[in-house]
């Protein structure tokens, strides 16, 4: 694998993507960095199809996320939202986002819609993996 | 002279060492004994819950400085360990190699060995136990309560004392264990007979924690900090034992030494050890050889010596799974101060009613560990996984399931050349479970769902990492009447040998579920006497 792709707009749209009101800073940036680096060895070149596919196309970050939750859950691009999603985990300025947080009962009404949202985020990321990622 | 070697520094070297030292022989430890350069000293004074609100620089110890604890091509091997434990691991790969399709060897070179990051449950055995471990109840019984006394336990004599603290006494009370442990125990109490007759059995967890300050330890502060550091001293890890030790005239510690093998000449055996960054052999000399190098490092280093360099010897390893389960009253319910982040609760699988074949389940809850590490194996979509999980952490409660195990041709392992070692060799293991292991322990874990049911538990995964992962190891050299090659008498010693014993739980001839460190520490303290008396 020679060097590791790392589009300059990348990380801002993964972690607008993740939390909607997180910015990167500039240690996050040198953290992701090394966290893409780190394992750049063993990254699946075909995956760089899909990355280059949501950079292109940020509104299909949420179907191809689910998407590849089901189909192919080692996928480059879970593995670089897993890193910043772990640098925002990390972050004390969005630790209220990650730590238990108490909920009213209602709120499970809320996560039961958002189950439905992401199955079928899911079954839209597939079509659009295996009708137009996999055809770029 | 030296009157005794012990090579190793883990659980078993520190409390053989303990029982020489006391007795004023002279002994040298010899050991690798790798240390954390980097994460000493740098984990604040603060809970772990204020670490994450209020420290700008905690991706250092959470994350790791190089990020080495979000691995994500990972073979398995250590995932359960942050980054401030990570050194339990440096170089066993390069100076202690292993091959196997089939088994994920774990072993540490470093100061304190696996007790670096062990997970202190420590129950007793049972006399069936003990007895088929090759061990003898009248030796092992007492010897618990002088390893007791000295790293200090704390327990609760409850109804499920026959599979946990069953003769220990002047133990310090269990920590509390967090809401959601407590509702589950609640309700197994209100479900007691009939889950009993089932076979199952619930207790608290005796645990190698004091809760009460104990000279320069500290009683546990519920800093929610046990899997990342130690500074408060109130898990006990065994470099505790070798520090104090040190500070004794007649024991001495030499790290950064390899041992290969030994010869015995007449009255005087003879160690051979490399210098970890020469490479230089060196020979060091004592009356009597204890090998606490563990399973695997006791079992490459008699072979070495041994006359049958390639014979193949058997191995013992608990399997292991992991369980999660949600209990939906707790959904939402906030992070918890002051949370039990070890083993809250051990529930016992006895098919028999007898004791003798027990499978375990030690019972975690989930928030001193980050959202990240399950989000990789969450089926959702990694953004979707935060709320989820953020709702559901209170009410998750993790289970750790180990089976027992025997000996069976299956399970073996045997050095093989290797011009890329530094030894020229490394340890090739095959571990299979027969079809009939793999049936039972499925069966045992779907009687472990239904049980949970019961108590109210939804289960949400399973889990089962490769055979090896769990750390458990056991049974290379086993304990034998018959006076054969690579076995031990009842007493340690090697046959073949005077001076030569292990110490380590290379004799066992069986492996029960409930965690084998505490029973390590035990027989070693025995060996060590047996070893004093001969």
């Amino acid at each position: 694998m020679a060097g590791v792709f790392i589009d300059k707009k990348e990380l801002t749209l993964f972690t607008k993507y993740i939390l909607h009101s997180a910015t990167p800073t500039q240690e996050m940036r040198r953290l992701y960095r090394k966290g893409v680096t780190n394992e750049a060895e063993s990254i699946n070149e075909q995956d760089l199809v899909g990355l280059n596919f949501v950079i292109k196309h940020p509104w299909a970050i949420k179907f191809l996320d689910s998407g590849y939750a089901i189909i192919n859950p080692s996928h480059e691009i879970r593995r670089r939202l897993y890193i910043v999603f772990s640098l925002l985990e990390a972050n004390t300025s969005y630790t209220d986002f990650f730590l238990p947080q108490k909920r009213n009962p209602l709120y499970a009404i809320k996560l039961g819609f958002q189950g439905c949202w992401s199955l079928l985020k899911a079954a839209i990321g597939i079509l659009i993996i295996k009708g137009f990622v996999k055809n770029v | 002279m030296y009157d005794f070697i012990i090579v190793g520094s883990g659980c078993t070297g520190a409390m053989a060492a303990q029982t020489l030292v006391e007795s004023g022989k002279k002994i040298l430890m010899v050991d690798v004994g790798f240390s954390d350069t980097q994460y000493k000293g740098i984990i604040p004074d603060e809970t772990f819950l204020d670490i994450r609100k209020n420290e700008s620089k905690q991706y250092r110890y959470i994350l790791g400085k190089d990020l080495e604890g979000i691995s994500w091509y990972t073979n398995g091997k250590g995932d359960q360990i942050t980054p401030p434990r990570k050194f339990m691991f440096k170089n066993a790969e390069n100076l202690v190699p292993t091959q196997s399709s089939t088994f994920l060897a774990t072993e540490s070179l470093a100061y304190g060995g696996l007790g670096n990051g062990w997970g202190i449950g420590c129950w007793e055995w049972s006399d069936i136990e003990l007895t088929k471990a090759g061990l003898k109840p009248k030796e092992i019984i007492p010897a618990y309560q002088v390893i007791a006394d000295r790293i200090g336990i704390s327990g609760t004599k409850d109804s499920a004392s026959e599979y946990t603290v069953r003769n220990l006494h002047g133990i310090d009370p269990s920590p509390h264990a967090d809401s959601l442990h407590s509702t589950i125990y609640k309700r197994y109490k209100k479900r007691e007979d009939k889950l009993n007759k089932l076979g199952f059995h619930m207790g608290r967890t005796p645990l190698a924690l004091i809760t009460k300050d104990r000279g320069e330890r500290k009683g546990y502060t519920y800093d929610e900090l046990g899997f990342y550091d130690d500074s408060k001293e109130s898990a006990y890890r065994p470099w505790i034992t070798v520090n104090k030790l040190k500070e004794y005239s007649n024991f001495t510690y030499i790290g950064n030494k390899l041992v290969t093998e030994f010869n015995e000449k007449g009255d005087v055996v003879q160690v051979t050890c490399i210098d970890v960054d020469t490479k230089k052999p060196e020979i060091l000399t004592a009356k009597k050889l204890v090998l606490s190098a563990g399973t695997f490092g006791s079992a490459r280093i008699v072979l070495r010596s041994s006359k049958s360099k390639d014979a193949k010897l058997p191995i013992l390893c608990n399997p292991y799974s992991y369980m999660s389960f949600m209990n939906p009253l707790l959904l939402g319910s906030g992070a918890e101060e002051r949370k039990l982040e070890f083993a809250n609760l051990s529930l016992f699988l006895d098919n028999s009613g007898d004791n003798s074949e027990v499978s375990m389940a030690s019972m975690y809850g989930y928030q001193s560990l980050m959202l990240f590490r399950v989000a990789r194996q969450s089926p959702l979509s990694i953004k979707d996984t935060r709320s989820f999980l953020q709702y559901m952490t209170p009410s998750l409660s993790i289970l750790g399931v180990h089976h027992p195990d025997h000996q069976t041709k299956n399970k073996y392992m045997h050095l093989v050349s290797d011009s890329t070692s530094p030894t020229g060799d490394s340890l090739k293991i095959h571990y299979e479970l027969t079809k009939a292991e793999s049936e039972e322990n499925k069966k045992r874990d779907a009687k472990y769902i239904k049980a949970m049911i019961q108590l109210g538990m939804v289960p949400i995964k399973n889990y089962s990492p490769r055979h090896g992962a769990g750390l458990h190891y056991a049974g290379s050299l086993p304990y034998s009447e018959m006076k054969q090659e690579h076995h031990l008498d009842s007493g340690g010693r090697l046959y073949g040998y005077k001076n030569v014993y292990v110490s380590d739980g290379s004799g066992f001839t069986f492996l029960p579920a409930k965690g084998l460190t505490f029973t390590l520490m035990a027989n070693s303290h025995r060996i060590a006497e047996n070893a004093l008396n001969d």
